[in-house]
């Protein structure tokens, strides 16, 4: 579990640290504060070995098919694009772990500017050129310590015929991360993460914590369509597709086999109150923290919604600490983060603060 | 049920016991033309540990230059003081070393100074009620204040409570000093065109 991050050079992050993290952590925070950018730099570290997540953050981001333009594959994870400069993402975890990712770009094929001379003699007129042999990459630099012990890694991601070639470190434990976004959702992909489930003799956990959102809830299975879908039984005369089910349910429905399959790992959820009546938070947090207590997860939620920490809250009740809060707050151009223990936040809505 | 959107606007911040301090204090701020101080109840003196926990995570702390408690002495200034001294600890913010004086946070920590006020003047017991009584008194020989007394004995020998010497506990409003100034607002309102409901 993450004890503390510290993000530097990263997105809207000049040098952004955040302490007392704990289990569950809401990030809140106005628009373009930075809050989606929060978490997917916790997804970088999660990964520090696997430099292609830039590809998938891009993609969680809308952005498909990065690779069709190279300056663009990843300078968009850089303080305003500034890939001259290194990104450095830190973290601290729980047993004297520190972690230490640095990212750097070499985009050779990105516009180079020259001062040189044109073709009339004028000295001191700049001129634009690019280098089209190049081979743009990204180069992760890993170090993680943990006492005297020491270890360093060096992964590199780049762009040959604008496809991205991977070479990641080996020796590392894999570590398990999820990141559920708040865009549409995968129901293919939410397909294959509950036929794991299935074969793992887990699907009761699922349909217990979806009652809550629909409780005529009996079963649910995989239909072998194009693609895949997981289908609800409600008691009609046939499966409903989860697609007609609601957002709600889709939602939860992604979150929780999330949870259960990233058992000891880092589950990332984007505007986690997306899809959810205000009415059935309560219960949709209290299955979230059951859930991600009992399989070790420590769970990253980002929210607009005064409503979700406040159910949040009054979920967690019977979980003391489980709770940590972190606002995220743009001052003089400079992003900075406010935490917040569980102590502290259930005071702050007990006496009705404003915290988003 | 607090309200949902409390946020620190400006740079001050005062936090009083009940809803009638709340409106005091704001009047108070009005009639003295000071706009950079904002003041918050906390629903009865057992609101002051879970507000100052609290008041951190708030949106705008970073703003507080400046936070004040105000709360009654009750049976005894001292062990008011103490009290809030204690949950201000608590929660990690500096404790100032007497009533009305400020404590300021060492110049690394971005915590507001920080004052606790325990009416009426930090030493003896009573209620902020009891202060305004005295301004009255002091400035004006309160005139009035014989005319309320005489009403109160005479629902008191009516068989009614005893307003003087009952419900000496806070949020009691049969307090006499609370019942007077009440009073003492609606009997000058007339004369004076411009007085709030505290």
């Amino acid at each position: 579990m993450f004890n503390s991050v510290r993000i530097q050079n990263f997105r809207q992050f000049t040098d952004l640290r955040v302490d007392r993290l704990g289990p569950i952590n809401l990030i809140t925070g106005m628009n373009n504060s930075g809050k989606t950018s929060f978490i997917e730099a916790v997804f970088l570290l999660c990964a520090p070995t696997s430099p292609d997540t830039v590809l998938t953050i891009a993609g969680l981001r809308g952005v498909d098919r990065v690779a069709t333009s190279e300056s663009y594959a990843w300078g968009f994870i850089f303080g305003e694009g500034r890939t001259q400069s290194e990104i450095v993402l830190e973290g601290t975890r729980t047993g004297d772990i520190f972690d230490t990712l640095r990212i750097r770009a070499s985009d050779e094929s990105a516009l180079t500017l020259s001062n040189g001379r044109e073709s009339n003699g004028a000295h001191g007129q700049l001129s634009i050129s690019t280098l089209n042999e190049a081979q743009p990459s990204l180069e992760y630099d890993y170090e993680i310590r943990s006492g005297s012990t020491q270890h360093r890694a060096t992964s590199r991601i780049r762009l040959v015929d604008r496809e991205p070639v991977v070479e990641r470190a080996s020796g590392f434990g894999q570590r398990r991360w999820h990141f559920v976004s708040h865009r549409p959702v995968d129901a293919e992909a939410d397909a294959t993460r509950f036929s794991r489930l299935v074969e793992a003799r887990r699907k009761g956990e699922v349909i217990e914590a979806l009652r809550v959102v629909e409780p005529r809830l009996t079963d649910l299975d995989v239909l072998a369509l194009r693609p895949p879908v997981v289908a609800a039984d409600i008691g009609l005369n046939r499966l409903v597709p989860m697609s007609y089910m609601g957002q709600g349910f889709e939602r939860l429905l992604s979150i929780i086999p999330a949870i259960i399959l990233t058992e000891g790992g880092t589950v990332l959820i984007d505007e986690i109150e997306d899809g959810l009546h205000h009415s059935v938070l309560t219960d949709v947090w209290r299955v979230i923290v059951s859930t991600a207590l009992k399989y070790s997860v420590q769970v990253f939620a980002t929210t607009h919604s005064w409503e979700c920490i406040e159910a949040a809250v009054h979920a967690s009740e019977n979980h003391p600490n489980s709770l940590a809060f972190v606002r995220l707050e743009r001052r003089s151009g400079r992003i900075h983060g406010v935490a917040g223990t569980d102590e502290e936040l259930r005071a702050a809505v007990e006496s009705g603060f404003e915290l988003r | 049920m607090p309200t949902r959107d409390f946020s620190i606007r400006v740079p001050g911040l005062i936090a009083c016991e009940k809803a009638d301090d709340q409106a005091f204090l704001t009047q108070m701020l009005v009639a003295l033309r000071i706009s950079e101080i904002d003041v918050k109840q906390v629903e009865g003196v057992s609101g002051f540990p879970t507000f100052i926990r609290g008041l951190r995570p708030a949106t705008g702390f970073y703003r507080l230059k400046a936070f004040a408690v105000v709360r009654d002495a009750d049976q005894s200034a001292a062990g008011a003081f103490a009290s809030v001294g204690n949950f201000l600890r608590a929660s990690g913010f500096p404790v100032p070393a007497s009533p009305a004086t400020f404590a300021v946070a060492s110049p690394a920590s971005a915590d507001p100074m920080v004052g606790v006020f325990v009416m009426p003047d930090g030493t003896t017991h009573g209620a902020l009620e009891d202060l305004c009584l005295r301004a009255v008194a002091e400035t004006t020989g309160g005139p009035e204040l014989a005319c309320m007394r005489e009403f109160l004995d005479c629902v008191s020998s009516q068989g009614g409570p005893d307003l003087e010497t009952s419900g000496s506990r806070q949020g009691e409003p049969q307090r006499l000093a609370g019942v007077a100034s009440r009073s003492h607002l609606h009997a000058t309102r007339g004369h004076q065109g411009r007085h709030s409901s505290a």
